[in-house]
């Protein structure tokens, strides 16, 4: 896949229906929208609309949550049907999905769930992500998750996981810089040294927000402001890597959009890799 | 001359007539109605994209006319506090608040409403001949020619360009009607009752589909979009108005200069502030409409958010300007 050729998006924000009428009102400052392509499946006639609506405005991207690329059972044809058919109508850049599993013995797991990074389940999502790319023509991206254990099976690094991945897939990286953040706190790495082992030339989109504390960890809640230390991977990730897109993403404890506003301003700000500094912790 | 009054359809039986005529009737109306939904074919034009600054009393001119506009307008100047509405008094009254603002920051329009209100005002005049409406036309014939451009309110060159079929069918209509009238009274049958009310029925029923809808299919499916995007809105920019709160005269945080509450009474019709602290704003001019209309207004009693749901707006068969509009308040229907 040549990643270069895909058209740069700018910043943009996970589409909520809640900011649905603030992201009219202030489209010049929004370059693209994400959906939530499960939102759209079997959709009632008004979510039909709103979908033709925001492809009328705005540049869209669909990233979908069940695909699980890591089930050993396979892929859910009928799932990865309808996924086709509301990509080949949003007809995005690209799209996306997690490197997880939701479902397991046809059952939905109702969580982004880690798989241990072994030979084992690289096998498995080559395998599914081949099924996924036969059906979709459509670039495929696909995102890194937290994780709240280390697998004592592991067999490699998260970042040794994904370049793999990547590599035999041929598919782009979604980097979700919060979920870097969380996942280098949680477990004590750096996330600097994770950018040097991953193939930043196949990062294509970003996903920003803050991280929510909950006792000893980070978690990725979608509910806070960007803090200043994940501004810092952004910003370095921007330096490092020819970005066509990054997404805010905000599903909690929604703030007046002003916030928002500013929020892709920043980004704004560091996308151009403007000389700003580093961010100090607030 | 005699085959005038004696041939198959002057002499035809009179309910077989009446049947006869009753068919003629239909068809003729039934084409009417083809050729009129002919003369719109703005569905199919590419749907205008909704623009970041928005205007909120434009899209109030789209779904209801000047009339709109004028609710619009002095809702606005009640929100930011330089009019309130004394509903104690009868009958009610706008007036100017004793702690004016710097009016500066009023858009145009705003400023030439506050001056039309002078100190005071009822409701009713509002919408009266030497009205704000008639003041506000000078705005009404601005969005006019520029929605008629967009194609999204039907011109009066489409409408006086379905007059030659109108017209063949109110003339069928009278003169068959007419006619057998005639013969029937020249052959000495006087019990004609029927055949009056099956032609003035006849022509009100043409009249009726012959009006050409004010907003256009184009123009219906770009309020759709509107109501879909700012949906949410209608809720969100109450909040702070709600009966239960302390009231709140100055607006609240706007964005990208448009007043969230502002733009859901243009979207959506002044029936969303039920149940917020201007719902007397609601009454007011709910009665205020009514007179206007039993005293013999143009003004239509469309409802502010009736046109999603296919307007039935219509402007008069080639006069009375912007007659639609008005506003219920957001009832569902017409006052």
């Amino acid at each position: 896949m040549n990643l270069e050729k895909l058209a740069k998006l700018g910043i943009g924000i996970g589409f909520r229906e809640r900011f649905r009428a603030d992201i009219f009102l202030n489209q010049d400052l929004i370059d693209f929208l994400e959906i939530t392509t499960d939102h759209y499946l079997d959709a009632n006639p008004q979510k039909k609309d709103e979908l033709k609506l925001l492809k009328a405005h705005f540049p869209l991207i669909s990233h979908s949550l069940e695909l699980s690329l890591g089930s050993a059972e396979g892929i859910d044809e009928e799932y990865l049907e309808k996924v086709a058919e509301l990509v080949e109508f949003v007809n995005p850049q690209w799209f996306s999905d997690h490197i997880c599993f939701t479902k397991s013995g046809g059952v939905k797991i109702g969580h982004l769930a880690p798989v241990p990074y072994t030979k084992e389940a690289i096998k498995v999502f080559v395998r599914n992500i081949s099924k996924v790319k036969q059906r979709v023509k459509t670039p495929l991206i696909l995102e890194n998750i937290t994780y709240l254990v280390n697998f004592p099976s592991s067999e490699m690094s998260e970042a040794a996981f994904i370049k793999t991945i990547l590599d035999e897939t041929d598919c782009g990286l979604l980097l979700d810089v919060t979920n870097l953040y969380i996942n280098s706190r949680n477990f004590g790495f750096d996330w600097r040294k994770f950018l040097d082992e991953i193939p930043l030339e196949r990062v294509v989109q970003l996903h920003f927000v803050g991280s929510h504390k909950h006792g000893k960890r980070l978690i990725d809640a979608h509910a806070n402001k960007t803090e200043a230390e994940i501004w810092n991977v952004f910003a370095e990730v921007a330096k490092r890597c020819d970005i066509k897109g990054a997404i805010l993403e905000r599903d909690e404890n929604f703030p007046p959009f002003t916030e928002i506003l500013e929020e892709i301003k920043t980004a704004h700000c560091l996308m151009k890799n403007a000389n700003i500094g580093e961010f100090s912790a607030v | 001359m005699e085959i005038l009054i004696d041939n198959p359809l002057a002499t035809m039986y009179g309910p077989y007539f009446l049947i006869f005529f009753g068919f003629v009737i239909f068809f003729a109306i039934i084409i009417l109605a083809l050729v009129k939904t002919q003369f719109d074919k703005t569905n199919n034009l590419p749907i205008p994209a909704i623009p970041p600054n928005i205007d909120p009393y434009e899209i109030a001119y789209l779904r209801g006319g000047t009339n709109e506009v004028a609710r619009s307008v002095v809702f606005s100047l009640l929100q930011k506090g330089f009019i309130e509405i004394d509903n104690i008094a009868t009958p009610a009254v706008v007036k100017k608040t004793f702690n004016q603002q710097d009016t500066r920051n009023l858009n145009p329009i705003e400023q030439l409403t506050l001056g039309w209100l002078g100190y005071s005002r009822e409701p009713k005049e509002f919408f009266g001949k030497t009205g704000l409406v008639e003041q506000l036309n000078v705005y009404g014939n601005s969005y006019q020619g520029r929605l008629e451009q967009q194609q999204m309110l039907t011109s009066e060159e489409d409408r006086t360009a379905l007059n030659p079929v109108k017209w063949t069918v109110y003339l069928l209509i009278l003169g068959l009607g007419g006619y057998k009238t005639l013969a029937a009274i020249a052959h000495g049958n006087y019990n004609i009752i029927f055949l009056v009310i099956l032609t003035v029925a006849g022509l009100l029923i043409a009249r009726t589909v012959a009006k050409m809808p004010r907003i256009t299919k184009l123009g219906k499916i770009y309020l759709e979009r509107l109501q879909t995007a700012f949906d949410n809105l209608k809720y969100t920019s109450q909040a702070n108005y709600i009966q239960s709160f302390r009231a709140n005269n100055a607006p609240q945080t706007t964005f990208a200069g448009v007043d969230p509450l502002l733009l859901s009474v243009g979207v959506f019709g002044s029936g969303i502030l039920a149940g917020t602290v201007f719902s007397g704003y609601n009454d007011a001019f709910k009665k205020a409409q009514q007179q206007s209309a039993a005293g013999g207004s143009s003004c239509g009693s469309g409802c502010g958010s009736c046109s999603a749901g296919g307007s039935s707006c219509s402007s008069g068969d080639g006069g009375g300007g912007s007659s639609c509009g008005g506003g219920c308040g957001g009832c569902g229907g017409g006052d």
